[in-house]
């Protein structure tokens, strides 16, 4: 396959939007796939339609959308190829590609937005490409997690960039712990929704590990620290109940939720809820380094598997990862990230001098304070609240018992008690369950995450109908 | 009563069919939030268990919002944008023989 493109840029949040508006700065010609409605990613979900007026107050649009009038305004001036709605299915991994060198083409497989538009699957061959392809919530395993009514808080948050959706009326309660729980919770109250209780999740005592990454992360940036503070404070100041040391998180109800039971300090508690939000961090989104099969290294501070990079976000001849899909840092870090990709793109092609950008130092100021939120805020051990009858593969209903059951026979890896469970198999293709599956198995064998590994992804890299393969002149009338 | 309200200005209205009842929506929703405004906690039933199936992410990874939109069967509602006019069917539980789910 001949190339058509110079790089193809995977993902519109922070990093992509960067990657692709200097590349096509430096001369390149970009195709920039996204599979959301439009550009920003989900930090910036909606930023362009808010901003001009729609969906939520200007007041809260300019608070929610720091940075992003500028990233895409740069894309409309950049003439970047931007396809919204467009869903990657398959990269041709480097050592497929013919010759390692900068003549190398790199496959992509991606499906148009529009059945409108047959066939939608599209194949697209590019000199380069970089993957920016972001972050998800990390899944709370506990029983009931499954009910209508039940979602992660960042879904919250997204229904409030989309929509200006609130969570409104009685039994509105939040779950988990970080930034993000702190930030929903004075956005709701600041939208005038009230919060009945906060459920803190977070594991208390990790003072050393804070006290040792607060000085590096104060110089670094003190602009987020100081956000920090003021969500911490303005949960203090809202007089909303907050629960601590919690155990036995359960959700209860038919359709839906109805209530929620715990114990807080040693007292069992149980509270009306029609609406619980969840967090427990967030961490990469990690389909597209699986389908790469590169090497991954377990992050004990992220609680996550990161892909191995070379300092540029390289990861093979002409292949980038960038932002928090190879890593969590916010999105200021992904956007720089993003940036020193398109430079060694740009290096690659022949089209400028291979140099770091002003960003790197930067960066590493940047990451160090990431290292303090990481340090407050450790993911919630496996088992805390993972009980037998708690799904851990919402896709197939596997439940925690059936794996704890797998386990017990003295198979140990992921992908064999995928076999046998079918944790895994669904449409979600492990997207939900294959973090808290490595942890389960490591928690369960007393084996390192590293030593358990995890599910393997293969492609496509969301389910696809065959049917989106042929053109129109070969499609079969269809009843839905 | 629905989850949510709307906090924003007034958007659009349109109007999308969803199940066969007609559902307002705004311009700028995506299927998944026009359905959540409307006061719908559940999209279908889930194809396995029978249980009503929710978003739990609304970014496009946990599959809890897939329906048939406009004929296409497998759509993500949280990643497609509401028209006027669309037409929205809820999946329903694979049946055996015997109608159990």
């Amino acid at each position: 396959m001949s190339k058509v493109i110079d790089l193809c840029v995977i993902g519109a949040g922070p990093a992509g939007l960067a990657a692709a508006a200097r590349a096509a700065q430096g001369g390149l010609n970009v195709l920039l796939l996204d599979e959301q409605p439009a550009a920003g990613g989900q930090v910036w979900r909606n930023a362009g339609a808010a901003l001009a007026g729609g969906s939520m107050p200007a007041a809260q649009a300019e608070k929610a959308y720091h940075g992003a009038a500028a990233a895409l305004r740069r894309l409309a001036a950049s003439g970047v190829d931007h396809r919204a709605g467009a869903t990657l299915i398959d990269i041709a991994a480097p050592e497929t590609a013919p010759g390692p060198g900068p003549e190398a083409v790199v496959e992509i497989t991606w499906r148009a937005p529009s059945r409108a538009e047959a066939p939608r699957i599209r194949q697209t061959a590019a000199g380069a490409v970089i993957c920016a392809t972001g972050a998800q919530e990390r899944p709370l395993i506990f029983p009931g997690a499954e009910l209508p009514g039940v979602m992660g808080v960042g879904a919250i948050q997204s229904a409030y960039k989309q929509s200006g959706l609130v969570p409104g009326g009685e039994g509105v309660v939040l779950a988990g712990h970080g930034p993000l729980l702190l930030l929903t919770l004075a956005q709701i109250r600041a939208a005038g929704g009230r919060v009945a209780a906060v459920l803190d999740l977070g594991a208390p005592g990790a003072m050393a590990a804070v006290a040792r990454t607060l000085p590096r992360a104060l110089i670094g940036d003190p602009a987020l620290m100081a956000r920090g503070a003021g969500l911490m404070l303005r949960r203090a100041l809202s007089g909303v109940p907050v629960y601590r040391r919690v155990t036995g998180l359960r959700a209860h109800g038919a359709d839906s939720i109805e209530a929620v039971s715990f114990s807080s300090a040693g007292r069992a508690t149980r509270l009306p809820a029609r609406l619980l939000g969840v967090h427990d961090g967030v961490i990469p989104n990690a389909q597209v380094s699986r389908l790469l099969n590169l090497r991954h290294v377990w992050d004990a501070g992220q609680g996550a598997f990161l892909p191995v990079r070379d300092t540029d976000g390289a990861v093979a001849p002409g292949i980038w990862l960038v932002g928090d899909g190879a890593g969590i840092g916010g999105a200021e870090i992904a956007a720089m990230e993003g940036e020193q990709a398109a430079r060694a793109a740009l290096a690659r092609a022949g089209r400028g001098p291979d140099v770091q950008g002003p960003a790197a130092r930067h960066l590493t100021r940047r990451r160090a304070a990431r290292r303090l939120v990481e340090a407050l805020y450790p993911p919630v051990p496996m088992g805390a609240y993972a009980t037998d009858d708690a799904l851990i593969c919402r896709c197939e209903t596997v439940r925690v018992a059936d794996v704890r059951a797998v386990l017990g026979t003295g198979i140990d890896g992921p992908n064999r008690v995928k076999a046998m469970t079918r944790c895994g198999m669904g449409p979600c293709q492990g997207r939900l369950c294959a973090n808290p599956l490595t942890r389960l198995i490591s928690a369960e064998t007393g084996r390192s995450p590293d030593a358990v590994g995890a599910l393997r992804i293969r492609p496509p890299l969301k389910p696809v109908l065959l049917m989106d393969y042929l053109a129109p002149e070969t499609m079969p009338e269809v009843s839905a | 009563m629905s989850l949510f309200r709307r906090s924003g200005p007034p958007a659009g209205a349109i109007t999308i069919t969803v199940d066969g009842r007609a559902v307002p929506a705004c311009a700028g929703d995506t299927v998944a939030t026009a359905m959540l405004a409307a006061g719908y906690d559940a999209i279908g039933a889930h194809v396995k268990s029978g249980r009503p199936s929710a978003p739990w992410c609304l970014i496009g990874v946990c599959f809890g919002c897939q329906c048939s939109i406009d004929g296409a069967p497998d759509a993500q509602a949280c990643l497609v944008p509401a028209r006027d006019g669309m037409v929205v069917e809820t999946p329903q539980p694979l049946t055996d023989k015997e109608g159990k789910a």
